[in-house]
């Protein structure tokens, strides 16, 4: 079909020239003026009834006339109109193109990795691309395009109205789909500014549309029914006419990986570890035995099958031993489906020869309970290395290489040891406090507590409770630290005996892993830094003596208690998560590194997963330097590579929420949304283009009811004429 | 195929010039060959009773006789008085009028026919007269049954000049004052005029009497009102001009003028008087023939 010239609001013409003709509807009235001009002349006797006929009949002679002026005129419209081949396409209708006024058409495509669901090799966002290029290019001289790519956040490609059709086209076919959702109450504000700036800068275009092509997925559109959604709508449906290409389809399946997980935070080359991966089913129907392949360093290490449940998840897991020290990375993957963004996921794991934990003692002794509860047996290489250091010898060590710094008892701290420890913790180690006899409150509070930005303590010490009989309340188990003893009481977590604690008040951001009976908080963690900050409010030990009895009594016999080895090794490995953490990361995330005694002159180098360089500046932190790559688009592997030093990989992956694709009822949109294409087979942007209806036919049939009816009107009004 | 036309076709009247030679020609074409005329005169001596024939004149018939015996008898006389048939022509400049496929304008037929007849009241040695009227009456030619009479109509008519605006109802009304002898009264006429002031002149025709004939002389056009395309009309008798298209306005024309014919007919029918139409592009011989068949079942 010849493609349109001319479009009327939402009609498109295959042979538009024809539509001239409908100038011969001026024929009527020109032969009615020409024959005005042609009037015979005849002498008449019967002057009388001649007028007397035309004074009573005037007004009907004059309504009859009109008709058949306008039944004249009409054939001669549906005629041109015929032969011009009309067809209603919706599409033209969102452009808003049409006769009379230039139009800003904001192009919003659906950015969320949902749109990368394929059929026939074609994803939708292929389609949504094509579907864009098309409205462009049945656009009027002078309309001006905006583009959007609703991510989260959306990203803002064309900011002003580009008048060119071939630039618009360009920056559509230059889109790559992000791997991470769409913000929908995001992508409304920006639409409402870039609407309200082009009032002001382009005044010309007066009118204006914004089409959404999105899949209308329920993960992005649940958010319409917000009230902060329902605003915007109301103030943009004010500004512009909005649209909505409809592109999902309803049942669509998808299998994901949506979780992979190592059994613990910081992997050694001393044990095994157990890899684990959940597949998630966002389907109707069962899948079983879908297999599930395990790679560690491209190299696969085990081909699981898992039995995933409609709608439902699978976990396997295979276990591995990571032979060497260093930088690995661990990847599972699904056979590719219709969406295979999400039938890949990646995890970076650091190895390390072991974790090497530094206990400090606040007096000679005192860490040895935790050394061995660390370490059984310290003459065998095992997968912990605990040294053990006195009070005074915290400022002189170098804490880098240790991955978790234990205090035991230590009395009180100097300005510089809590320096040492604060920028230890902002570097991602771990610290944790057990307290004691020797504690004093006020210098913790006024080292640790109380320090602007510097705080390095979850809590502030309070008063020391009476002696009593006080037991631990594990709080539903609810934080990791203790999750492992749910269903394990006979470990003697909720059994282990205390007479003495420190009153703690834990700060806002702080979470209590243990509780007393009374309500105090026993064990709290913080994430401070890039670290974790945990304190415990009794001694572990059995030297701290509540030496105001007689015999001096101790605080607690935790250190005899089975429960203890477990609680350490877990206090241990959340303390140390630090470590390891902002190496795995989503997409839209922030991929972030440490630079150790980098100058900030140096440049980071960052490969993206498509192989592409980027070189990132550094920010100076300490002595050292970090360097950031803000909002991550893509899924996969990157690896910083710093002038000096080894390379580090980060695992980038998607959000497994977006892997869902059910779909947002498409009745429940707000009548804003004017035009909707409802999901079909075909989607393909020519088919969209091109199918209107035609009238051609109805034109024609209607044609033919006037061309037999003027006979009959000009009959009936003349009566028996001739 | 067209018709050939008669002797008697008003085309074919139309190509003889002058009104003379075409009454001789209607006249030894058609109406010599009558044998009696249809007019009878009026006798004061009673003669016998004859039995009612459908047909006959109602005038005639002796009501006390029915009122006795319940049968219909006719009066008949011993000797009817000689006829005097008054013709009453309109002249008037409607009366020109002739539509555009029409021979004779209604004028010339008009006269054709008023020489018809005033032949066939001369040859049964009756009376006749002529009366020319406008707006007035232009010529008053008394009556005779001298054979040179025919003449005289003849002449009369030829010379007699269009005149303005038809005023039919005030000429009767004079007219009706200055015939004094009882007679018949033949008006040729357009009757374009107002029908209440018509009707009550004819009404004084037949107080004094008289038996009144009414020729309704009619152009095919003004009865079908079949033009075509944009016209303007152009008004005669002082009547505005004025632009219509006649396929439009055709209806409500024919409506118009069918009421004005019915007024008339009924104001004719109420007066016993009789109503003869006449159409212009019909020969004389059609339009006299079913007239005087009528008359002559009523004279029995």
């Amino acid at each position: 079909m010849l493609q349109l010239p001319v479009m009327l609001g939402f009609w498109q013409f295959g042979s538009a020239w024809m539509l001239l003709w409908g100038l011969a509807a001026a024929l009527p009235i020109l032969i009615h003026l020409w024959s005005r001009r042609k009037f015979r002349e005849e002498s008449w006797a019967a002057m009388e009834f001649l007028l007397a006929a035309m004074r009573k009949n005037a007004r009907r002679i004059q309504l009859e006339q009109w008709l058949l002026l306008a039944v004249r005129m009409a054939i001669l419209v549906l005629l041109a109109l015929a032969l011009a081949d009309p067809q209603l396409s919706l599409l033209s209708g969102w452009t808003g193109a049409g006769i009379g006024g230039q139009t800003h058409v904001v192009l919003v495509l659906d950015g969320s990795y949902s749109m990368d669901y394929r059929k026939d090799d074609k994803s939708r966002f292929d389609a949504a691309r094509g579907l864009a290029k098309e409205l462009v290019a049945q656009g009027q001289q002078g309309d001006g395009y905006t583009l959007l790519l609703m991510g989260q956040p959306p990203q803002v490609v064309i900011a002003q109205p580009a008048f060119d059709p071939e630039d618009v086209n360009e920056e559509i076919d230059n889109l790559k789909l992000p791997h991470g959702g769409a913000s929908l109450p995001a992508t409304l504000a920006e639409v409402e500014s870039i609407l309200r700036q082009a009032e002001q800068n382009q005044p010309r275009l007066t009118r204006k549309h914004v089409v959404f092509f999105t899949d209308l997925q329920q993960q992005t559109w649940n958010d319409v029914a917000t009230a902060d959604c329902r605003d915007r709508l109301a103030r943009l449906e004010k500004l512009a006419t909005l649209s909505l290409v409809d592109l999902g389809e309803p049942g669509a399946s998808n299998l994901a990986v949506a979780r992979l997980e190592v059994s613990q935070p910081l992997v050694t080359s001393r044990g095994e570890v157990t890899l684990s991966a959940e597949i998630a089913s966002h389907s109707r129907q069962d899948a079983p035995r879908q297999a599930v392949e395990f790679l560690v360093d491209g190299q696969r290490i085990a081909d699981e099958r898992a039995d995933v449940p409609a709608g439902g998840r699978a976990t396997v897991s295979t276990s591995h031993r990571f032979d060497t020290p260093g930088e690995h990375v661990v990847e599972v993957h699904l056979v590719d489906d219709a969406l295979p963004l999400d039938n890949h996921r990646w995890m970076s794991v650091p190895v390390r020869e072991a974790v090497r934990v530094l206990a400090v003692a606040g007096r000679p002794g005192e860490a040895r309970y935790v050394a061995l509860a660390l370490n059984p047996r310290p003459q065998d290489r095992g997968a912990i290395e605990v040294t053990e250091v006195a009070e005074s010898a915290l400022v002189e060590t170098d804490l880098a290489p240790f991955d978790c710094v234990i205090l035991c008892n230590v009395g009180r701290f100097s300005r510089e040891e809590a320096g040492v420890l604060h920028a230890y913790l902002a570097s991602g180690g771990g610290l944790v406090f057990f307290l004691g006899d020797q504690v004093q409150p006020q210098s913790y509070n006024q080292q640790l507590a109380d320090v602007e930005g510097k705080r390095v303590v979850p809590a502030r010490l309070g008063d020391l409770m009476a002696e009593s009989q006080y037991r631990l309340n594990p709080l539903d188990y609810q934080h990791p630290i203790v999750a492992a003893f749910r269903d394990h009481e006979a470990s003697g977590l909720l059994t282990t005996p205390i007479w003495r604690y420190v009153r703690l008040s834990p700060f806002p951001d702080a979470k209590a892993a243990l509780a007393f009976d009374g309500g105090d908080a026993a064990l709290v963690e913080e994430r401070i830094g890039r670290g974790h900050s945990l304190i415990f409010a009794t001694a572990y030990s059995p030297d701290s003596l509540d030496r105001t009895t007689n015999p001096p009594t101790p605080w607690t016999a935790i250190a005899s208690w089975p429960s203890f080895p477990p609680l350490v090794h877990e206090m241990v490995s959340h303390a140390i998560s630090g470590r390891t953490e902002g190496r795995n990361i989503q997409v839209g995330d922030d991929l972030t590194g440490l630079v150790r005694e980098a100058t900030t002159d140096a440049q980071v180098a960052l490969a993206r997963p498509d192989g592409s360089v980027e070189r990132l500046p550094l920010m100076p932190e300490g002595p050292d330097a970090r360097w950031t790559y803000s909002g991550v688009a893509t899924s996969g592997l990157f690896e910083a590579r710093p002038a000096s030093g080894t390379p580090q990989k980060f695992a980038v992956n998607v959000n497994p929420r977006e892997s869902d694709l059910a779909r947002f009822d498409p009745e429940l949109l707000p009548s804003q949304f004017s035009r909707e294409i409802e999901p079909g087979d075909e989607r393909s942007a020519p088919a969209l283009a091109s199918e209107g209806a035609s009238y051609f036919r109805l034109l024609l049939g209607l044609l033919l009811v006037l061309v037999i009816v003027e006979p009959c009107l000009a009959w009936y009004f003349g009566r028996g004429r001739g | 195929m067209e018709q050939s036309p008669t002797s008697l076709d008003p085309r074919t009247l139309a190509r003889l010039k002058g009104l003379a030679l075409r009454a001789r020609h209607i006249v030894e074409g058609y109406v010599a060959g009558l044998h009696k005329s249809p007019f009878h005169g009026f006798s004061i001596e009673f003669a016998e009773h004859r039995e009612y024939a459908p047909g006959d004149d109602l005038r005639y018939v002796d009501w006390k006789v029915f009122g006795r015996t319940d049968k219909i008898y006719l009066k008949q006389y011993e000797d009817e008085t000689n006829l005097i048939c008054y013709l009453a022509l309109d002249v008037s400049e409607s009366m020109q009028y002739k539509s555009k496929g029409a021979a004779l304008s209604k004028s010339e037929y008009a006269q054709c026919v008023a020489a018809a007849l005033g032949w066939l009241v001369l040859q049964q040695q009756d009376a006749v007269g002529l009366a020319t009227f406008d707006s007035q009456i232009r010529t008053l030619l008394r009556p005779s049954g001298s054979p040179s009479q025919l003449e005289q109509v003849l002449h009369v008519m030829e010379s007699a000049e269009a005149g303005k605006k038809t005023s039919a109802g005030p000429i009767f009304h004079e007219l009706a004052e200055r015939l004094t002898k009882r007679g018949v009264v033949v008006v040729l006429s357009d009757f374009f005029d107002d029908v209440k002031s018509l009707v009550a002149g004819l009404k004084h025709f037949r107080h004094r009497r008289h038996d009144v004939v009414l020729f309704h002389v009619l152009d095919p056009a003004e009865i079908d009102f079949n033009l075509s395309g944009p016209t303007q009309f152009k008004g005669l008798e002082g009547f505005p001009e004025v632009n219509a298209d006649p396929s439009v306005i055709r209806r409500a024309y024919l409506k118009e003028f069918a009421a004005f014919q019915q007024s008339l007919q009924q104001a004719c029918r109420s007066q016993q008087i009789d109503y003869v139409l006449m159409r212009t592009d019909q020969p004389v011989d059609v339009a006299l023939t079913s007239f005087l068949a009528t008359r002559r079942r009523r004279a029995g």
